[in-house]
């Protein structure tokens, strides 16, 4: 009982933060995906780095019997 | 001394011996990751039946292999990249490792659909999904004539090492460094040649020449070192020498193996070849 409470506190309490600084959060993964991109792009793994997602995905997804 | 120069090709990591070691070791992360994709098969262990275990630990003890086959495929391609003269793998261990990734997908997939052809198609897409994030293996040899090129260097460095110290075993010493003057201009034109796109081919038959021909010089001033003309034949070898030198690198330069180069790096050239020597004296 205890254990529960605290952890829902806990569930709350950080979807209440994110949620409260949504605007700040959305800049941020959008600034980190853009410069990730750049990057991956510049060293030119962009396309190693989709199919390595794409492959884990796959895999991840088949595997749930 | 030949070799000197050439040592430093071995060693052109930007960051040294630390970096290449980070960078190995930061191949496997990836592989490592890949790996955590399979974890829900975990839960067949707890859910399915006898059958259904057996498949899942098959198919992680295949995905295991495969992953193992790509990581030993990197390592090698890795290695195969910074060596200046390397072999191509025998085994196409990451082309194998991916074949294994697309038949555990295929696996996989036949478990969740009932028709034969998506399941062959999944196996199929997470190959090439594969082959694209993990690259192909080396195919060819590399710098085989870059080595044996070295080798010939090597191998006319040694020769006429050992006729300097034939020379030098008169106990002259202006004919034994004039001799060694010799050879620094014969092995730098062998070097420039080396150098030099398509010329390598071109030099070695003059080098060994060259190197016969100094020999026999060698073996005639030595026979007649004792004698009676032994002037005569000191002042014989330093001109026939010199001449042979002055040929040696004529015929380069007409041939095309000699570059043009400009004053200063007909001097850095001198520099680097006296380096060794001016050090250990």
């Amino acid at each position: 009982m205890v254990t529960t409470f605290i952890a829902l506190a806990i569930l709350m309490a950080s979807a209440l933060l994110v949620l409260g600084n949504l605007r700040m959060v959305a800049r941020d993964t959008c600034a980190a995906l853009s410069a990730y991109t750049r990057n991956a792009r510049q060293t030119g793994q962009l396309t190693r780095h989709i199919a390595y997602s794409a492959l884990w995905l796959m895999i991840f997804i088949m595997s749930y019997a | 001394m030949a070799k000197d120069r050439y040592a430093r090709d071995d060693a052109w990591y930007p960051g040294g011996v630390e970096e290449l070691s980070k960078d190995r070791a930061q191949l496997d992360s990836s592989l490592n990751f890949m790996f955590l994709a399979a974890f829900p098969l975990l839960l067949w262990v707890f859910q399915a039946s006898f059958s259904g275990i057996a498949t899942a630990l098959a198919i992680l003890w295949l995905l295991l292999l495969a992953l193992r086959m790509i990581s030993v495929g990197q390592r090698i391609e890795f290695d195969y990249e910074r060596a200046e003269v390397a072999r191509a793998p025998r085994l196409p261990r990451k082309l194998i490792g991916t074949l294994l990734v697309g038949v555990v997908v295929m696996i996989l997939a036949g478990h969740k659909f009932d028709s034969l052809l998506t399941p062959i198609l999944a196996g199929a897409v997470a190959f090439m999904l594969g082959r694209a994030a993990f690259g192909g293996d080396p195919r060819h040899d590399k710098g085989a004539e870059r080595a044996r090129d070295l080798a010939a260097l090597s191998a006319a460095d040694d020769a006429l090492v050992e006729l300097a110290d034939r020379v030098a075993a008169l106990g002259d010493v202006e004919l034994a460094l004039r001799f060694e003057k010799t050879r620094d201009r014969i092995l730098r034109t062998m070097r420039c040649s080396i150098d030099n796109e398509g010329t390598a081919d071109r030099i070695e038959r003059p080098t060994n020449k060259v190197i016969g021909m100094l020999g026999g010089e060698v073996s005639r001033l030595e026979t007649s070192w004792n004698g009676q003309e032994h002037l005569f034949a000191r002042r014989r070898f330093l001109a026939k020498i010199e001449m042979m030198a002055d040929s040696f690198e004529a015929l380069a330069l007409r041939c095309g193996m000699l570059p043009d180069r400009d004053p200063f790096e007909r001097q850095a050239d001198l520099l680097i070849d006296r380096m060794p020597r001016e050090s250990a004296a």
